[in-house]
């Protein structure tokens, strides 16, 4: 994956992928591997910063959890109501971006 | 954990406060968590702390990443460290062309398995490193070259190269599109300092996307065929280490034919392959192949997991392999295989297959519809001849 095109949808990747359920940082790098069949590949560090950057906006919120393998405590994010919107907002862009774009992708 | 911790403080310096505290406390835990990962895969606990290490990424980067967060200057000040920033890479790149030619040291190097990248024919100095990353998505993300070497390998061959700090760009000859490489900082452990390497991956994949052949052949030292350019994974005197490379397209290969109904295989390969692990018997089998052919012996562990080892063929048709159990019955179907994957360990059921020749990797990302059309042509099941005989 190209980095810009990575960065420029990161939000709405971390935004959809904490969409059902609260996350910490390695299930959401393994959930947006999965679901794209590993076409994003996070630089793991990299992560955070953003994951950090969401939470100051408001958009997602963390909290330390208890591990259950014994190891130090995760931190859980979930999407706020104010993400939740943002989230609908980028969808319906997307959406919109690829409809737009249709008729350029080929077969 | 030293160094782990050395790395939660460096990437954390500036923040302050519970920020800090709280940052620090969520690496900590990402690490401990990638270790335990690497653990359960077989690995020693110090591979598997630097594999997390290594996995994470530069600490140059987040600490930027995590200062810019919490840590925002006015826009003056920006512009102004923009400007020196500016300055002193321009100067920084004239001063350290020369630098860069220096090969790495085994000792300061972030992995313990790695070779030099050489061109067809051609010595040139660099380093490939091998490292197992996290889960399946970096079995194959796995190997990491050496950027300025590989740059000089393709140019040499009549690729034009262009570099920004994110990745490679390379125009190979009679392609249209551009192939992109993405560029990692790997952390050397002793210094904490990074240099700037090729994710193999990341290369194979934009290759195959962009229609070029890519084929691996041999095993110590492989040549690699990309398109019409070809260069040596390892020399003489530093070989490089093929088997993770065979070992992550078998596994991969497994997984999906494993569970054709899901298209996730990614994360599940954490806990339902077991790499080559050092504990297993060591089997030396007699084969109905060639010399030179590579092969694979899977077994199930009886736990849902499967043991994989790869192993090439020898001169009189011997392949050396290890395995969870010295008694094993191989059989013809590779189905049975699976169907057993959870039942009675003391079975000892396993598969011999021999990998095709030139191992295509435009199926490297392979979809369930690819396996199911390609795999004969991928692996060729093999019987041994004879008992296996153990060599403990």
């Amino acid at each position: 994956m190209e980095a810009n095109n990575l960065r420029g949808h990161l939000d709405l990747i971390l935004l959809a992928t904490l969409q059902n359920e609260p996350l910490y940082g390695v299930r959401i790098i393994q959930d947006a591997n999965t679901r794209t069949e590993g076409y994003f590949q996070f630089k793991e560090g990299t992560l955070y910063p953003a994951l950090h950057r969401l939470e100051k906006q408001g958009l997602i919120q963390g909290e330390f959890r208890a591990n259950s393998n014994g190891g130090p405590p995760r931190k859980y994010y979930k999407l706020t109501s104010k993400g939740q919107q943002e989230l609908d907002r980028k969808q319906r862009d997307w959406q919109a971006f690829t409809r737009a774009m249709q008729p350029y992708g080929g077969e | 954990m030293n160094n782990h911790e050395n790395y939660v403080r460096e990437a954390t310096k500036g923040l302050r406060g519970a920020v800090r505290r709280n940052t620090q406390a969520e690496l900590r835990s990402h690490l401990h968590e990638r270790t335990w990962q690497y653990l359960l895969l077989g690995y020693t606990q110090a591979e598997a702390e630097r594999k997390a290490l290594i996995d994470i990424g530069d600490v140059r980067s987040i600490r930027r990443s995590l200062n810019q967060v919490h840590t925002p200057l006015p826009s003056t000040f920006l512009f102004a460290i923009a400007t020196l920033i500016i300055g002193a890479c321009a100067s920084a790149t004239l001063s350290d062309s020369r630098a860069q030619v220096t090969v790495l040291s085994r000792q300061s190097a972030p992995c313990n398995s790695y070779a030099d990248v050489m061109p067809a024919g051609q010595s040139i100095q660099g380093h490939a490193l091998v490292h197992a990353g996290g889960g399946l998505a970096s079995c194959s993300g796995s190997i990491a070259l050496d950027a300025e070497a590989l740059s000089l390998a393709l140019r040499s061959q009549g690729v034009r190269v262009e570099q920004n700090a994110q990745s490679l760009t390379l125009y190979f000859p009679n392609t249209t599109a551009p192939v992109q490489a993405t560029i990692v900082d790997l952390l050397s452990p002793q210094h904490l300092k990074s240099k700037s390497y090729i994710e193999l991956e990341s290369l194979l994949a934009s290759a195959t996307r962009t229609g070029l052949p890519i084929a691996l052949t041999g095993w110590e030292n492989p040549e690699l065929h990309v398109g019409n350019v070809q260069f040596n994974l390892g020399t003489k005197t530093q070989p490089f280490n093929s088997a993770e490379l065979y070992l992550s397209y078998v596994v991969k290969s497994l997984l999906l034919a494993s569970d054709p109904a899901q298209l996730g295989p990614i994360t599940t390969s954490m806990r339902d392959v077991r790499w080559q692990v050092p504990k297993g018997v060591p089997l030396s089998l007699t084969t109905t192949s060639v010399p030179g052919k590579i092969m694979t012996l899977i077994t199930p562990n009886g736990d849902g997991s499967f043991f994989v080892d790869v192993a090439p063929v020898g001169r009189k048709q011997e392949a050396s392999f290890f395995a969870p159990r010295q008694k094993l019955t191989f059989v013809r179907d590779v189905n049975e295989l699976f169907e057993s994957r959870s039942g009675d360990p003391q079975q000892g059921k396993a598969v011999l297959l021999e990998l095709a020749d030139g191992l295509d990797f435009a199926h490297w990302y392979p979809t369930v519809s690819d396996y199911s059309e390609k795999a004969p042509e991928r692996f060729r099941i093999v019987l041994p001849i004879g008992k296996p005989k153990a060599r403990i």
